[in-house]
C-alpha cells in the first residue's frame, strides 16, 4: 500500500504534470493541420490515460479531417 | 527535415530571446518575417513523451522568463521547412494570432491547479455502474478555486477556469511585472496550501480572442 506521506509529496507534481499534458497536448493555437503526435512513453500514459487519450483523439480526427481535405497524406499502416 | 512549431511572438520582442535555447536536445531559433516571429525546432518527429512534453514546455517558459510575451503553439505542429513556416508568418491566416498577440503584449499566464474534492455521498443506487458515474458526477472544485478572482483583483487582467473530472485550473492573465507579487499572494494564502502554481507561462488558456 502507497505510503500517505509518499502521496502527499508526489502530489504536487502529478498536478504539475497533469496540467501539463493537457496544456500542451490540448491548448494553444493551432496554425497548421500538420500535427503529427505519437505515443512514446508508457510513463505518459500511465500517467494521465484518459486525458491523453482525449487530447489524442482530438488531434487524430484533425488529421483525418485534413487527410479527407487533401492536406495531408494517408498515414502509414504502422503506428508513429 | 521539418520545422516545428513551438510558439508565436512579436519580431519587437525577437532580439530579447535569449541565445542558445533548445529542444529535445538540439537547437532552438527564432525565424522573423516582418512583424511576426515564430519559435522553432528542427525535427522529423516528436513523440509526446514526458521528456519532450516538457522540453517544448520548458523552451517557452525560458523565453517568457525574460519578460517576452508568447503565443503557445499546440505540440506537434510542423511545417514541411522555414520556408513553409515563414509563409504561414506572412499569410492573412496568420494575422488572427498575431492581433492577439499585439493587444496581449506584456502579459504571461499563470495557473493555479487543484485537485478537485468529492461532495457528499449520496444514496447507493445498488448499481454498481450508475453508483460509479454519480461519484464521478460528485467530484467538485476545491475550496480555494471558488471566488479566486477576489483574491487577485489588481493584479489578475482576466481569468479563465477549465474544470476536468480530477481537477481545476484557474487560469490569470498577468503582467510580467506582477508576477512576483502574483506568487507572494498564493504563497501566503493557507488556502492554496494543496493548489499548484504555474507560471509565468506562454498564452494557453488565453491563447484565443475572447
Amino acid at each position: 500500500m502507497a505510503d500517505t506521506d509518499d502521496l502527499e509529496i508526489h502530489e504536487p507534481e502529478r498536478l504539475v504534470l497533469s496540467d501539463l499534458v493537457n496544456r500542451v497536448l490540448d491548448k494553444g493555437v493551432v496554425v497548421t493541420s500538420q500535427i503529427t503526435i505519437a505515443i512514446a512513453d508508457i510513463e505518459l500514459v500511465q500517467l494521465d490515460l484518459r486525458l491523453l487519450i482525449s487530447s489524442v483523439a482530438t488531434l487524430e480526427r484533425r488529421g483525418r479531417e485534413a487527410e479527407t481535405r487533401g492536406d495531408l497524406p494517408p498515414r502509414s499502416a504502422a503506428g508513429e | 527535415m521539418a520545422t516545428c512549431l513551438h510558439g508565436l511572438l512579436l519580431a519587437s520582442e525577437a532580439a530579447r530571446v535569449p541565445a542558445g535555447i533548445r529542444f529535445g536536445g538540439g537547437p532552438a531559433r527564432v525565424l522573423t518575417t516582418g512583424e511576426r516571429a515564430a519559435i522553432v525546432s528542427d525535427a522529423v518527429a516528436i513523440p509526446a513523451s514526458v521528456e519532450n512534453l516538457t522540453s517544448h514546455d520548458l523552451l517557452l517558459r525560458e523565453i517568457v522568463s525574460r519578460g517576452i510575451t508568447v503565443l503557445a503553439a499546440r505540440f506537434g505542429q510542423r511545417f514541411a521547412d522555414d520556408a513553409a513556416c515563414e509563409a504561414y508568418l506572412r499569410a492573412p491566416d496568420a494575422s488572427t494570432p498575431f492581433e492577439l498577440l499585439e493587444k496581449r503584449n506584456g502579459l504571461a499566464e499563470m495557473r493555479l491547479v487543484s485537485r478537485n474534492v468529492a461532495a457528499a455521498e449520496p444514496k447507493a443506487s445498488g448499481k454498481p455502474g450508475t453508483d460509479y458515474l454519480e461519484s464521478l458526477k460528485r467530484s467538485a472544485m476545491p475550496p480555494a478555486m471558488v471566488d479566486v478572482d477576489s483574491r487577485f483583483r489588481g493584479i489578475a487582467v482576466a481569468q479563465a477556469v477549465e474544470a476536468r473530472r480530477d481537477t481545476s485550473v484557474v487560469a490569470h492573465l498577468v503582467a510580467h511585472g506582477d508576477v512576483a507579487r502574483y506568487l507572494s499572494i498564493v504563497a501566503r494564502d493557507p488556502q492554496f496550501g494543496s493548489t499548484a502554481v504555474i507560471g509565468p507561462l506562454p498564452l494557453y488558456a488565453f491563447a484565443e480572442a475572447s
